[in-house]
């Protein structure tokens, strides 16, 4: 039972778009942190 | 994971190392593999570098009748994996136009060996349950906690 | 032995890269942490840490050197499953967020996991535990110095003696300087570095190669690969998943951050750092399997990550891939040394050789450790044995062995010292075992089980009645004052 092309792109591409979404994420509540005082 | 190095000689080969006349005075390239056995269908195959250009070339028959040329380079190790069941010969030949090409080192053979498919399932049936168990836990803990 | 007969970079590129941004670690670590004097303030970043920086140190911490290089080499040996599994490695984050909001209110003046261990089942436990632990920090601060050493080397041509010692240096440097807010502040910055690079790699892999011709070749060369039901992958999907789990619950490397979050962010921070880590190895795997379709011979299973990413980006993939791997490797060391530092003053120092230490005392104390903690590793690291950093995959049956006993010690007042012990002696051997029986990736999985059978054995047999604020203690300068 190989995984078919369709599924693996799927795959691939779900896992791409939450990378590119990790870094925004970090830096928004970065922001929203600093602006809160409340980094550290 | 490396530990043993098993070099498996499946008949004598010199016959091939003095098919060509360029080649008589090469020494034999050592040619081994990690394991001997592969019970996830990867292996790496290690060789020592000799003064020519040498192929590295696989086939599933010992006498090589379907071989085919796997990797040609400077490199002198390979990654093999994905392989199905089954085994494998390897040796390394000369490269070049020479035709039949002078044979650079012993005959190496890898089986590959997935491990059973019940044994496989039985040990993901013993993860998943600690795996739920823990999971079970922690949120059994986390709700008795808050209420 | 090197396979491999060209390094990528010449290596006044590699120094360039490597000096440039040991300035910028070294002068951020002196800039966090010029007015951390207290204890507190030193090895906890004052416990306020709020979510934005929470969420990226866990994330980073987690990104090891491992994750960029053996997620492509486990996807390269076990295919799809294999990549799949490693990305089970969130789980671990997951999982951890109910016990740090658990930790942070249990335990509001705690230092490290060594803490928990010694309140909740007393000092035989707490001992079997230590050296659980220290051996652990141990293997994997070697195995990240080797690690360094070995990539630095393979990219750049830098011999690796250089390379491992310019890395730990470094980490010993800003972590001595800045205490724990250097470690979680370069830990942010590390954390983008390491997505960006591992963003454009694997782009720049589809804009080159596509999708589709990555599975057809590799269905076509390496078939297994793409299997589901590949028995040795299927084998390693919950080995690995405990594995992690194993690692982040006993290990004071996130015990510590748990103390250091905010009130309130513990939880938040560890489940979306597990959220956003999932899809890392998915990514960083997926890059191998293009090794058929780029037509590239990989001499050896972990150099993968490293020879894909030269070859579809260049001289540039090779920048970026030490960069990537620099901050990996330095995001986790740090917090490792820091970690690992307190554990040693808090529960050597102080528990074992001089309980009246004061704060003042405890705050030298944990910068002699750290340095104390990089030559050591440093010194294991010098002779360059393969073996050592193959230890760390050892730790797997001890790491998972400690599961039931931390997370059942944390919800379960009927959890007992005699279930504890057992879990941990018996779980290790057990999967010790079977790590040389069957092979690596069974190993985790069957020391936690066999742990959890003896946790709930003890509960059985001999049930324990502990009362929970039993684990509140006060802090070292109150202690001082009092006595």
């Amino acid at each position: 039972m190989t995984i078919s092309s369709a599924a693996f792109s799927i795959l691939i591409m779900c896992a791409l778009a939450l990378v590119v979404a990790a870094p925004l994420i970090l830096l928004t509540l970065l922001v929203r942190d600093w602006r809160s005082k409340n980094l550290w | 994971m490396g530990g043993l190095r098993h070099i498996i000689v499946v008949g004598a080969i010199a016959t091939g190392v003095l098919a060509g006349p360029i080649t008589s005075a090469q020494p034999i390239i050592s040619l081994e593999s990690d394991t001997p056995v592969a019970t996830a269908g990867y292996y790496q195959l290690r060789w020592g570098s000799g003064e020519v250009a040498t192929r590295l070339v696989e086939a599933t028959d010992p006498q090589f009748a379907d071989a085919r040329v796997i990797y040609a380079g400077p490199d002198t190790a390979r990654l093999m994996s994905g392989k199905p069941d089954g085994d494998y010969y390897y040796r390394l030949e000369a490269a070049g136009d020479v035709t039949p090409a002078p044979v650079l080192s012993e005959t190496l053979k890898v089986t590959v060996e997935h491990h059973p498919l019940p044994r496989a399932l039985t040990f993901f049936a013993v993860g998943a349950a600690v795996f739920a168990a823990t999971l079970g836990l922690i949120l059994v803990g986390g709700r008795n906690e808050r209420s | 032995m090197n396979a491999v007969n060209s390094a990528i970079l010449d290596a006044s590129t590699g120094w360039l890269v490597l000096a440039g941004f040991s300035v910028l670690w070294i002068f951020l670590g002196w800039y966090w942490g010029r007015n951390s004097d207290e204890l507190d303030d030193y090895v906890l970043a004052g416990r306020r840490v709020g979510m934005a920086l929470g969420t990226a140190t866990a994330m980073a911490t987690w990104v090891t050197s491992n994750t960029t290089m053996a997620a492509p080499q486990i996807a390269l040996q076990m295919g799809v499953w294999g990549m799949l599994g490693y990305s089970l490695g969130a789980v671990g984050l997951l999982m951890f967020a109910p016990l740090a909001a658990r930790i942070r209110r249990l335990m509001p003046g705690g230092y490290t996991s060594g803490d928990f261990v010694r309140l909740r089942y007393g000092k035989t436990a707490w001992r079997v535990f230590l050296l659980i632990s220290l051996c652990y920090s141990l293997g994997w601060l070697v195995s990240m110095g080797m690690a360094g050493g070995v990539l630095i080397n393979a990219l750049t041509g830098i011999p690796y003696h250089y390379g491992m010692t310019v890395i730990l240096v470094i980490c010993v440097g800003y972590t001595l300087l800045g205490g724990f807010r250097a470690v979680i502040g370069t830990d942010f910055i590390q954390a983008l570095l390491i997505l960006s690079g591992l963003l454009l790699i694997a782009f720049l892999a589809i804009d080159k190669v596509g999708i589709d011709a990555i599975h057809a070749a590799a269905l076509e060369e390496r078939p297994e690969l793409m299997n589901l039901l590949m028995p040795a992958a299927i084998m390693f999907l919950f080995n690995n998943l405990l594995f992690g789990v194993g690692e982040i619950f006993h290990s004071n490397v996130w015990w510590s951050r748990a103390f250091s979050f905010r009130e309130g962010v513990g939880k938040k921070a560890y489940l979306l750092a597990g959220v956003l880590w999932a899809p890392i190895p998915i990514v960083a795997g997926f890059v191998a399997l293009a090794v058929p379709a780029l037509d590239l011979n990989v001499p050896a299973a972990d150099m993968v990550g490293p020879m894909v990413a030269a070859k579809v980006l260049g001289t540039t993939g090779a920048v970026l891939v030490l960069i990537m791997v620099f901050s990996a490797l330095s995001s986790s060391l740090d917090s490792l040394l820091a970690a690992t530092s307190i554990l040693v003053v808090e529960d050597i120092y102080r528990r074992h050789l001089k309980p009246d230490a004061s704060s003042a005392q405890l705050r030298r104390a944990t910068g002699w450790i750290i340095v104390g903690l990089g030559v050591l590793t440093w010194l294991l690291c010098a002779p360059r044995i393969t073996t050592l950093a193959e230890l760390l995959y050892f730790t797997g049956a001890f790491v998972a062995s400690t599961i039931w006993p931390i997370a059942a010690g944390l919800f379960l007042r009927n959890a007992s010292t005699m279930g504890a012990i057992a879990g941990m002696v018996l779980g290790s051997a057990a999967g010790l075992y079977s790590y040389f029986a069957i092979g690596f990736y069974v190993a985790a999985l069957v020391g936690a089980a066999v742990s959890l059978v003896c946790v709930v054995l003890g509960m059985l047999l001999q049930p324990a009645n502990f009362e929970w604020v039993n684990l509140s203690e006060s802090r070292p300068e109150k202690e001082g004052q009092a006595a």
